[in-house]
């Protein structure tokens, strides 16, 4: 849309280009927010409800069980949780380097190295993304398939009947629990940082 | 001219992934790679590990293999053969516990010859990738482009693939058992005779809030209990007479005591078994007392005792100088002892005493010296 003009008027060009690279920094900026807030989101918001005997909830990087006062440990989701970290560092620094952005392109300024930046921990996002997939099929799946049930246990003692577990996913969480919507995401937000520091690199190879 | 050539690597480059990845699941091609997805071969095959297939056309395969078959497009399955039968072969993964259902051996497309772990083939084509897409020369120094960028991105991705391999990867998770609350029975016995029967429990993270229902079980006989109450970890049931009653007249020994307690997590159902040992009444003579214990929680009928005095001296004796005395019988309470006073006798006597005991009628005898 400035090619017309950036032949003939130098200067011209040159703010145009600076727009361009703002409009960039602006977008990939808003989206990488997005998306790393949607991460973020997911791994605190419970996916699991418990009820019954076992009553709590079940998030990607903590979770809460209880019979009657007495809280239960359960090494598999603390093994879970404890692979939620390389994906909350992730998502943190892609929302540090997004708010950066926005924060930037309020002020008219661009900043490349934030391009540089964003462009790999945007790539790393979508090994991350199926990293947790896998993470929470192998692990927190496993968990809450052993969960639910009665809980009937036969002793010297006669039949404890100790009641049943059920466990209700999240409305919110199935749809996102689903690789493929993240996994767009994520190439998306891959594809605005690519876009971005290809037009820093087109800038200043010209 | 380089950067034509560039180009072609490029393009080379993404069609040999391409066709190494998913070609194999639609062309008969002669090896296949794909990568494992769970932990059914374990610990022969891990999640994530490169495997390398050669194509069935090519290698044969016998029974002990393990080999690769497609059940559509999307799946294909990684499992050792255990048995191959003409048309048909029975496949199982090292880590399930049984065999897989029978495919047919159409199925089986390639025969595995290696592997190569997770943590190997992808951060090697991820830093190919790199140097294809992004060529970085050392020559150039930290000047160039993108040099920054891949550094950063291979930090993630190691600390991601480090993750994945030590916590996820090398282990197959353990199916989940909660460490739930229990209760189990401590001892069982019976206090103050058989009037308070105690049932102890033994509790970890339960509390008996209450009785539900108590039954005493003899046999076609079942009584509610009269009277229990909870004390701690424990239950205690005091069964009525009748009941002991009945077991005497039907000449049972055991009985069952069935409770429902409700805890403060779920309920309890439990039959706890408990024998009477029936006895007959104890007698002895101490101190000029004929003394008659009921050890059972039943009366006994006493039907009555005699006394046989014989005279003092050797003539006396068998002379026959004989003076009798004669009570009549009572009814010996549960538990209860009777003393009677025998110290009025003036010489040698014997004590009979008469009692009935499982429908039958007793005689002990007991000898007073004087």
């Amino acid at each position: 849309m400035f090619s017309s003009t950036r032949h003939s008027h130098g200067w011209v060009g040159l703010t145009s280009n600076k727009d361009n690279l703002l409009a960039y920094q602006f977008i990939t900026g808003c989206f990488t927010i997005f998306y790393s807030l949607t991460i973020l989101l997911l791994l605190i918001i419970p996916l699991y409800i418990v009820d019954g005997v076992v009553k709590g909830f079940i998030a990607f990087s903590f979770y809460q069980l209880k019979m009657g006062d007495t809280r239960i440990r359960m090494p598999e989701l603390e093994k879970a949780i404890s692979l939620s970290a390389p994906i909350i560092l992730n998502s943190l620094s892609l929302l540090v380097l997004g708010l950066n952005s926005v924060t930037y392109w309020v002020y008219r300024r661009h900043n490349p190295l934030l391009a540089r930046l964003m462009f790999p921990a945007s790539l790393a996002s979508i090994f991350s993304t199926i990293f947790s997939y896998m993470t929470h099929t192998v692990y927190i799946g496993r968990v809450v398939e052993s969960l639910a049930g009665e809980y009937v246990e036969t002793n010297s003692a006669g039949i404890l009947i100790l009641g049943s577990v059920t466990i209700e996913a999240s409305p919110l969480v199935s749809i996102m629990l689903s690789p493929l919507p993240l996994l767009i995401l994520s190439i998306l937000n891959a594809i605005f940082s690519t876009m971005w520091v290809l037009q820093v690199y087109s800038r200043l190879s010209s | 001219m380089k950067e034509r050539l560039r180009e072609i690597i490029q393009i080379s480059y993404v069609i040999l992934i391409i066709a190494f990845s998913i070609g194999a699941r639609f062309l008969p091609t002669p090896i296949g790679f794909f990568t494992v997805s769970g932990f059914s071969m374990y610990p022969t095959l891990k999640p994530g590990d490169l495997v390398i297939g050669v194509g069935s056309f090519i290698t044969p395969y016998k029974e002990g293999d393990v080999v690769i078959y497609c059940v559509n497009v999307s799946t294909c399955v990684v499992h050792r053969l255990v048995l191959v039968n003409g048309t048909y072969a029975i496949t199982k993964g090292d880590y399930n516990p049984s065999n897989d259902p029978p495919i047919s051996t159409d199925s089986i497309r390639f025969k595995v010859i290696g592997t190569i772990p997770l943590l190997v083939w992808l951060p090697l084509t991820v830093v190919s990738l790199i140097f294809i897409f992004f060529p970085l020369s050392p020559r150039k120094g930290l000047k160039q482009a993108f040099l920054m960028e891949t550094f950063v991105f291979l930090i993630f991705l190691l600390l991601n693939l480090t993750y994945l391999t030590i916590y996820v990867l090398q282990t197959p998770p353990a199916f989940t058992k909660l460490s739930l609350p229990s209760m189990s029975l401590a001892s069982l016995y019976t206090e103050n005779g058989y009037s308070t029967l105690i049932i102890d429990y033994h509790s970890t993270g339960l509390k008996i809030k209450e009785v539900e229902d108590c039954f005493l079980i003899a046999q076609s006989l079942t009584i509610q209990c009269s009277s229990y109450h909870v004390d701690g970890d424990r239950v205690l049931v005091h069964p009525p007479g009748e009941f002991y009653m009945f077991l005497f007249e039907n000449n049972i020994s055991a009985f069952m005591v069935k409770l429902t307690l409700s805890l403060e997590q779920g309920r309890l159902v439990g039959k706890y078994p408990f024998t009477v040992d029936w006895r007959r009444p104890v007698l002895e003579i101490t101190n000029n007392k004929l003394v008659i214990s009921n050890p059972n929680p039943i009366p006994i009928e006493i039907l009555g005792y005699r006394i046989r005095s014989y005279g003092d001296g050797l003539k006396a004796r068998y002379m026959g100088n004989v003076t009798e005395y004669s009570a009549p019988g009572f009814i010996l309470q549960p538990f209860e002892t009777e003393e009677i006073d025998l110290s009025w006798i003036p010489s040698q006597s014997y004590i009979e005493v008469r009692y009935v005991f499982f429908n039958q009628t007793f005689t002990w005898v007991g000898r007073i010296d004087k």
